[in-house]
């Protein structure tokens, strides 16, 4: 639409510069010829010799543009006439001859004076139609309307292969940005194989969105993880022990929780210096995954607290014996660079659905029993019996 | 009634003769004439002159009337016409055209003779044998003048006739 508007003041002038380009040119078309009898009938006319005179005219019949060619007299008086082949003899009039031209709408007419040498002989009228001339205007305007048509034709199939390498994956680009934005998803990728500069650009988004992702996955592992020991972190622990009453509840199964505490890892952090405590952590966290199988979490939750998530237990007994295992594990030494380290840990052990239905409670119930534990005398493990509450208090 | 008539008849019969003397017109045909001696000039290249004037000279019976002395003044080759009529054959070389309407045969070619090669365009009146040397004759035909040319003389004496003239001549004798 605006390329044809814009065309329109262009088609319009060169139209009408064209039109009147081909007039003014039949115009001097028809001067020339005029130049050219009046010269040549000059002396048949000084000499009143008619015949010559006609002859002179009748070699208009080449140009079929002349409609008529008319002598007169210095007097004003007519002398000869030449009509084109197949037109009527019309009147004449003659009134203040002199040299000019005239332009109408449906012809053109040149008056000239002949001269011999200096001398004027009489005069020389000549007419064209313009017939011819506004058939070529009529073949122009076609030429013109054609060449526009296939101009404007060019400019849409130019433009049509614009959208489709520029536009069109620019716009699939800002979809994207939109749906990583409102998704927050940083795995999608849009891929553009053109070796331009929107190729570029594609190459570029995507190569910052695998940056952004991986970002996201560390900063994920620095949320979720323990920095020391590798294990997953509290924040982690909670989502998954969430996760675990949840599926207990809607599957029937059973979810244990297990609270491990460090019994002595006070004593060697304030002896062997912090990095010695890490490291030792980290042995702990190794032998804790070691006794536990695969699908258990193992997580750290505090200084020297451990928690454990285990899904679908068959029966406490289970859990005793796994605990039991671990409770061995911790008190068997730990070899610290040159040092050995005893240190030992106690265990609460609470069930879902058997003693809570909430996680909340779950965390409660585990509390309670690893405080038995350790009132206990330490180094040993306790599964919660809703009695330790009342000796708590 | 009737003397009444008669009476304005013989009044106006002198006035109209009268009427008549007074504004006689000159003879059409030497009208022309005077015309075609003008063209004739026109069309016509002369070896180069000093003088300003063109002197074109009649030889012979003027019937022109008015006609030959309207020339006067008029422009031909850059030069202004000067009419005259020749008393003496010497004065003939003067002339650059004499219009010849001389009768008399002898008088004729003593002119010719006088004037040789000399560039001089003679043009002879109607009613002269073709054989008097004359460059272009004129003749009336029908209600036209038609003129023949001897293009042999006119190379002769060094003048170029145009093209345009010889076209329109009813005759034209070759060198």
């Amino acid at each position: 639409m605006v390329i044809l508007a814009a065309m329109l003041p262009i088609v319009s002038v060169t139209l009408g510069y064209e039109y009147l380009a081909v007039r003014q040119a039949a115009l001097k078309e028809l001067q020339v010829q005029a130049d050219i009898i009046r010269d040549n009938v000059a002396a048949a006319l000084a000499f009143r010799d008619i015949s010559a005179a006609k002859e002179v005219l009748d070699t208009l019949r080449a140009s079929p543009n002349i409609s008529r060619a008319v002598l007169l007299l210095p007097d004003g008086s007519f002398y000869a006439q030449y009509m084109a082949n197949g037109k009527a003899p019309q009147a004449l009039s003659v009134a203040n001859l002199a040299d000019g031209e005239t332009i109408s709408w449906n012809g053109m007419g040149v008056v000239r004076r002949a001269y011999l040498k200096h001398e004027a002989v009489g005069w020389l009228l000549i007419e064209s139609s313009l017939d011819a001339f506004y058939m070529r205007i009529q073949w122009y305007v076609m030429v013109i309307f054609i060449s526009t048509l296939a101009g404007v034709g060019c400019a849409l199939w130019l433009a049509r292969r614009l959208i489709a390498r520029i536009i069109d994956p620019l716009s699939r680009l800002v979809a994207l940005t939109h749906h990583v934005a409102n998704k927050e998803d940083y795995t999608l990728r849009e891929i553009v194989e053109s070796k331009d500069e929107i190729g570029d650009l594609s190459q570029a988004f995507n190569t910052m969105l695998s940056h952004i992702h991986e970002r996201d996955v560390r900063l994920n592992q620095l949320a979720y993880y323990d920095n020391v020991t590798r294990l997953a972190n509290r924040h982690y622990f909670k989502e998954r022990a969430e996760q675990a009453v949840g599926n207990a509840l809607r599957y029937g199964g059973r979810s244990c929780l297990m609270f491990i505490d460090l019994d002595r890892f006070k004593a060697v952090n304030d002896t062997l210096g912090h990095d010695m405590g890490d490291e030792l952590l980290r042995s702990v966290a190794q032998r804790l995954t070691h006794t536990l199988r695969n699908n258990d979490v193992v997580c750290r939750i505090g200084g020297d607290e451990f928690a454990v998530i285990l899904e679908n237990v068959k029966s406490l007994n289970d859990v005793a014996l796994l605990a039991q295992k671990m409770v061995h594990a911790l008190a068997q030494p730990f070899a610290l660079d040159s040092h050995q380290a005893l240190i030992g840990g106690s265990i609460g052990i609470s069930a879902c659905p058997d003693h809570a239905h909430t996680m909340a409670e779950l965390l409660h119930c585990a509390d309670i029993a690893m405080y038995q534990a350790k009132s206990l005398g330490r180094g040993q493990f306790c599964i919660y019996r809703a009695d330790f509450e009342a000796t708590e208090q | 009634m009737i003397r009444r008539i008669l009476l304005w008849l013989v009044f106006s019969l002198p006035l109209g003769l009268v009427a008549q003397a007074q504004t006689a017109p000159a003879v059409p045909e030497y009208t022309m004439k005077a015309a075609y001696i003008y063209n004739f000039a026109l069309l016509t290249t002369w070896p180069a002159s000093p003088s300003n004037t063109f002197n074109l000279c009649l030889y012979g019976q003027d019937s022109f009337g008015p006609a030959l002395d309207a020339l006067n003044g008029k422009e031909v080759s850059g030069q202004k016409i000067q009419v005259r009529r020749i008393e003496h054959i010497e004065d003939a070389l003067q002339c650059r055209l004499i219009f010849i309407s001389e009768t008399s045969n002898a008088r004729v070619a003593l002119l010719v003779n006088t004037i040789g090669r000399a560039p001089i365009l003679t043009v002879a009146d109607d009613g002269l044998p073709w054989t008097s040397g004359a460059m272009i004759s004129l003749a009336p035909e029908n209600r036209r003048l038609v003129f023949e040319v001897n293009a042999a003389a006119t190379k002769l004496a060094n003048l170029q006739l145009s093209s345009k003239l010889l076209r329109l001549a009813s005759r034209v004798v070759s060198p």
